[in-house]
Parts: C-alpha cells; structure tokens; sequence
C-alpha cells in the first residue's frame, strides 16, 4: 500500500465571536441590510457597486466588502488618483447618502 | 467655412474608470496624408476600435476620432498617451471628431465667435500672432475632411505678459474658420490673410464638451436641483465666469455650463458654482454663449437660474474635504457592527486544520 501526499498545509481558521455589534472587518450583505433596513435597495447598490473594488487592483466580486475595497470605492468617487484633497460631488452624495442613515 | 458637409469637431470629453480598468481603446499612429501640420516626425493618435461596454464607450469616444491631448497635453505618440493616462482614474481627452452639418448647417454651429486680435506693434518679427496654429484634418485619405487651422498653444512674451492672441481671448483647440471674413485653411492662406493686417478679426469656433453616460453632468444619472440665482454687477463690469457650450451623447441642442468662475467676480458674490448649468436668464431660455452674451447686455442685475448636480461640498451636512475620510471610516465601523448574528463561538479560537492533498491511496 503505498501513500501518496502531495502537499500538506496548515489553514489557519479564524472564528471570531458571531455575536451583536462585533465587527470582523468586512462587510456582508447582511450587515449592509441590517445597517440599511427599509432601504434594501441602497444596501443592494453599494454591495454591488463597492465589491471586487479594490484599491489599485481589481479582486473578484466575493460577497463582502473589505476595508480596501471601501477605500477604493471613494477613492474612485473622490479622484483621489489627482493627489489633490478634495472630493467629487458624487463622493459627497455617496456617503451622505450612506451616513444618512446613521441612528 | 465649411457649412455642410464634414468638418472637425474638437471636442472635450472625460472618461472615467474604475483602478487598472482598461480604458477599452484600440489607437494607432498614423502618419502621412492629413497630418503635415504636425511635421515628419510627428503622427496623430486615431482610435481604430471601441470596446463595446467599456469606459472609453461609455465616455463616448468614437472609431476614428483623432486624440489631440490627454489631461491637457498635446499627445502625438502612443507612449505619451499611456504614459499621461496611467494610474489616473479620471482622463480628459481632447478629440477631434468628423462631424457632419445637417442640411442648412444647423448642426452644432454654435461656439462660433468672432476674435479681434492686436497684432504686436513689430509683427512678425515679434510675436505677431502669438500662437502655435497646426492644420487638422478628420478622417483618413480620401474620406477626410479638408484641413481646418486649430490653435494648439498660445504664446507669451519674454517679459511674460500675454502674447496678442491671449490678451484678445483666443483659447487653446480654436478652430480658426475665417480672417476677416475670408475662409482660411491652411497655413498658407493665413500668412496671406494675415499680410499687412495690423488688427484682423478671427471667427474661431471653440472647444465644446462632450458629456457621456458616466459623467456627473449626465442629468439623468444625477440629481438635479434647480437654483436661482441674483446677480448683481458694477456698470460696464463682467460676469467673471467661463463658459463653454456642451453636448450631451447624439444631440444637436447645446446647453451652457460653467467651466469656472473668477474669485470676488458678481457671480461669485451670487454663489454660481462650477458645473453649473445655465438654464435661463431672466425667464429667456438659454442654450448658447451667445444667447448669455444678449440676456445680460446692458443689465447690472439680473435673475439666472442654473441646474447644479449632485450635493455640493458646502451643503454636505457637515462632510467637508478635511472630515470626509474620517467619516467614510467611522461609517464602515458603524455599518460593521451593525449585523445581528447568531453566536456560534463562545471565545475567539485559532484552529490549526491539516490540509492534505492526496493522489490515491488515503489519508493518515
């Protein structure tokens, strides 16, 4: 009997505690509905618009926004490719549109 | 001037793309017939291909425009091109596109201007002019336009003040129609129509944008507020605005919007903003300079209305240039914590799992 192991690894499995107000760093759909509610339509648009966006490099869409692909999203909003400090109107309606729903 | 048939439009427009997008356009360098105002060395960038979809598309760009500056620079290779265009997200591009009149040349015939300029008090052998003029043409051999004169840099003079064409408004990408009445097209004809001219008059038709699908100008992609504006100005004072007529994708009707505006100006005082879009003036509805030029001639105060998009900065409630990152991160720690989640752990572990990979056999 011979046995053959080609690659053997170690995953390392981050379970963090899934509970109310914890954070892990990402962004879910769940958290984007849960944040938005009644405006299920707005947390469906910035999902869609914002994943797979990161910052200087295109990742594939997976389901939750990192804090890279956040960044890169306004940066593109914002232009902030120019080096200037200063926001485009569209950055602007974004996150007032987002803030905007802060309780 | 070429009042039916086909003519070069230059044209303004902005692509924007996500990071590393591609910008979705196939350009080559061509050399030879319709470009001998460049000189030997020099060629001029056509765009062979638009990929369907992409940001160039979007921002709309068409087969065979011709690049004539990215980001304020007159291109004349494929390695400037990319090398202005790279890691921007945000690209304007100045084409010049082959246009064709409608019957009547009723087709985008706005922008057209007259410009007196002072020739300088030694002609030729100063300044004379005071701009670096190049023919154009659209379009590849025989299914190219006939030259057209364009201005592609406007002089100084040593001392730094403004060169004759400067100081008399003329502005970079004027496509120069007629001197003094009479169609000029080539260099030649210039230096002809220019001879022994201390004063002559240029009717230029000027640079206009071109707004696509992904602009923020683009109205139906963006909220529109209508704002009303009272302008009040000293006798004989100017506005203190730039204005440029624009185009929006497959239209003929031009609408004016505000390229800049001039600090302590009457319009400053008025709160008009860049990007504003002047729609009337006194209840007359407005849809070229020249009909601003009429709605204020004479007046010292007057009621304009314009469109501004989008949210501006200053009534952002509370988001400023200084705060905006700050709140973008306080609000994805906010969005964060906001999920209500079943608790399947009861402490934070780091679980150590083989991973093992086998080809036959099994595991142990």
């Amino acid at each position: 009997m011979t046995v053959h192991f080609q690659n053997i690894m170690f995953t390392i499995i981050c379970c963090s505690v899934f509970q109310e107000g914890s954070s892990d760093d990402l962004l879910s759909v769940a958290d984007m509905q849960s944040f938005f509610q009644s405006r299920a339509g707005i947390a469906q648009r910035y999902i869609e618009e914002m994943d797979g966006y990161s910052n200087g490099s295109q990742t594939t869409p997976d389901g939750k926004i990192s804090r890279d692909e956040w960044y890169g999203y306004f940066d593109y909003l914002a232009e902030a490719d120019t080096g200037v400090a200063e926001t485009s109107p569209a950055a602007y309606e974004a996150l007032r549109d987002m803030s905007g729903a802060i309780r | 001037m070429c009042l039916a048939g086909l003519y070069p439009e230059i044209t303004k427009l902005v692509i924007q793309r996500k990071p590393n997008q591609s910008l979705g356009l196939n350009i080559s360098e061509v050399f030879g017939s319709g470009n001998e105002g460049y000189g030997l060395d020099k060629a001029y960038l056509m765009v062979n291909q638009v990929v369907s979809g992409s940001p160039a598309e979007v921002a709309g760009i068409h087969v065979d425009d011709t690049i004539l500056s990215v980001n304020g620079t007159m291109v004349f290779d494929l390695p400037s091109l990319i090398e202005l265009s790279k890691g921007r997200n945000k690209i304007e591009m100045v084409v010049n596109r082959m246009m064709e009149n409608a019957a009547g040349g009723s087709f985008r015939q706005s922008n057209v201007i007259d410009v007196p300029v002072a020739l300088d008090p030694a002609g030729m052998k100063g300044l004379g002019l005071g701009a670096r003029v190049i023919e154009v043409t659209s379009g590849l051999g025989v299914d190219s336009s006939v030259p057209f004169l364009m201005v592609c840099a406007l002089n100084t003079y040593p001392n730094g003040q403004p060169g004759p064409s400067m100081m008399a408004g003329m502005k970079q990408y004027d496509l120069i129609l007629m001197v003094d009445g009479e169609e000029v097209n080539s260099l030649k004809q210039l230096v002809i129509a220019l001879k022994n001219k201390t004063q002559p008059v240029f009717t230029v038709r000027r640079l206009t944008f071109e707004f696509g699908n992904n602009s923020v100008f683009t109205k139906e992609s963006k909220a529109l507020r209508e704002v009303q504006l009272s302008v009040t100005r000293s006798q004989g004072a100017g506005l203190g605005v730039a204005l440029n007529e624009a185009y929006r994708q497959g239209e003929s009707d031009p609408f004016v919007v505000v390229t800049a505006v001039r600090a302590d100006s009457a319009a400053a005082s008025a709160g008009m903003m860049e990007q504003d879009l002047v729609m009337r003036i006194d209840d007359v509805d407005i849809f070229s300079i020249a009909d601003v030029r009429a709605a204020i001639q004479g007046k010292n105060s007057f009621t304009v209305v314009v469109h501004r998009f989008g949210l501006a900065p200053s009534n952002a409630g509370g988001i400023t240039a200084e705060n905006f990152w700050d709140l973008a991160d306080e609000l994805f720690d906010t969005i964060d914590k906001a999920s209500v989640r079943p608790c399947a752990i009861h402490a934070p572990q780091l679980l150590f799992l083989p991973h093992v990979v086998c080809t036959g056999g099994f595991v142990i």
